[in-house]
């Protein structure tokens, strides 16, 4: 007996990059590498001798996650979709990040010292990782499925 | 915490993230290949294709007719979205002739195009009773044929055959033959997987 899962399952709007092989790439590199970097350059070389880089590391991880939560808001759709559902669940943890990173920027300028570490915060962002990952390889193996039946 | 913690963290996300998703896409394969693949025989293709060409030549349309044009000859109107479990639903006809066609909420565009277009072929192969487009497999018969015969109003035969033969379809890479795929989505606004399908179909009438 035929279910509206089914429509939900083959409804390409349900991948957030609606099965475009473009998009999912560059998101990927941009959103998932780029901060990847970022966090692990910020975390390698941050001195908390001189707070002014100190600060800044974190202004540019917030920077990142602004623009990531700018694109998540670009895609929401307007009806009830596992879409949005996972963009939910993308914007969480880089809301998260973007509270923690202002708190670190602004705290350690007006104060003058690092005021709390709580660098392992920025492990939330493999959520958002793993949904777009997930959601990317879907795009790509989507394509060779039908090339190869074509 | 150190920088290499955060790294092979990160690499396990992705590691794991990509073992899941190579999963599900095989599973989303099976289920396009089963979408692709045709359930009607080719004798069933030819006697619809001569049923909506003989449709069409009766009430003066060309061949690539656009499905406005079929719809206003059939009366047929798009009407509101609803909350129905199938995903179109077609009206009896009103007192001045006119069928309404109601579609379930959350269709993509493509997919209401298609579900309309369906409804007509439901028509055209002069099915009697009431007609619905069901979601999912395992369709009646009917449903099957009217599915053909919507595909064959959306991707006329001549046209796309002309055009799959002026750029060489058959003898083209995977990687050329899926930017035409989506070239002929873009161009009949329709989605990749009718037009794999069609192309099948064409090319086993042929």
């Amino acid at each position: 007996m035929p279910t509206s899962k089914d429509t939900k399952k083959k409804n390409s709007r349900n991948n957030i990059f609606e099965n475009s092989k473009r998009d999912a790439g560059i998101y990927l590199f941009v959103y998932v590498i780029l901060p990847i970097f970022a966090i692990v350059f910020t975390i390698a070389k941050k001195s908390n001798n001189n707070l002014l880089a100190y600060s800044f590391c974190y202004l540019s991880i917030m920077i990142n996650a602004f623009e990531c939560l700018y694109d998540i808001t670009n895609r929401w759709s307007r009806e009830k979709s596992i879409k949005n559902a996972k963009l939910f669940w993308m914007a969480i943890p880089v809301i998260i990040i973007i509270i923690y990173s202002l708190s670190q920027f602004i705290g350690t300028l007006m104060m003058e010292k690092v005021l709390f570490n709580f660098d392992w915060i920025f492990i939330s962002y493999s959520i958002t990782i793993f949904i777009a990952l997930f959601d990317g390889i879907r795009c790509f193996s989507r394509d060779i499925t039908l090339s190869n039946n074509a | 915490m150190s920088w290499i913690f955060y790294v092979i963290f990160f690499a396990l996300v992705i590691i794991s993230a990509s073992i899941f998703g190579s999963l599900y896409s095989r599973q989303e394969a099976k289920e396009i290949k089963k979408e692709i693949e045709s359930d009607i025989s080719v004798d069933q293709m030819k006697k619809l294709e001569e049923n909506l060409t003989a449709f069409l030549s009766k009430n003066n349309l060309s061949t690539n007719s656009s499905l406005d044009e079929i719809s206003r000859v059939l009366k047929i109107n798009i009407g509101k979205e609803v909350d129905i479990p199938t995903q179109a639903d077609l009206s009896m006809p009103d007192r001045n002739g006119q069928r309404w066609v109601t579609f379930k909420y959350g269709l993509s565009n493509q997919k209401r195009i298609f579900a309309f277009a369906h409804e007509c072929g439901h028509l055209i192969n002069g099915d009697e009773g009431h007609h619905t487009r069901p979601d999912g497999k395992n369709k009646p018969t009917v449903d099957q044929l009217a599915d053909y015969t919507a595909a064959a109003i959306l991707l006329p035969m001549q046209d796309l055959k002309a055009f799959l033969e002026e750029r060489n379809y058959k003898n083209l890479k995977k990687s050329k033959k899926l930017s035409i795929i989506k070239e002929l989505c873009e161009r009949y606004n329709v989605e990749d997987i009718l037009v794999v399908r069609r192309i099948r179909e064409i090319y086993s009438i042929n």
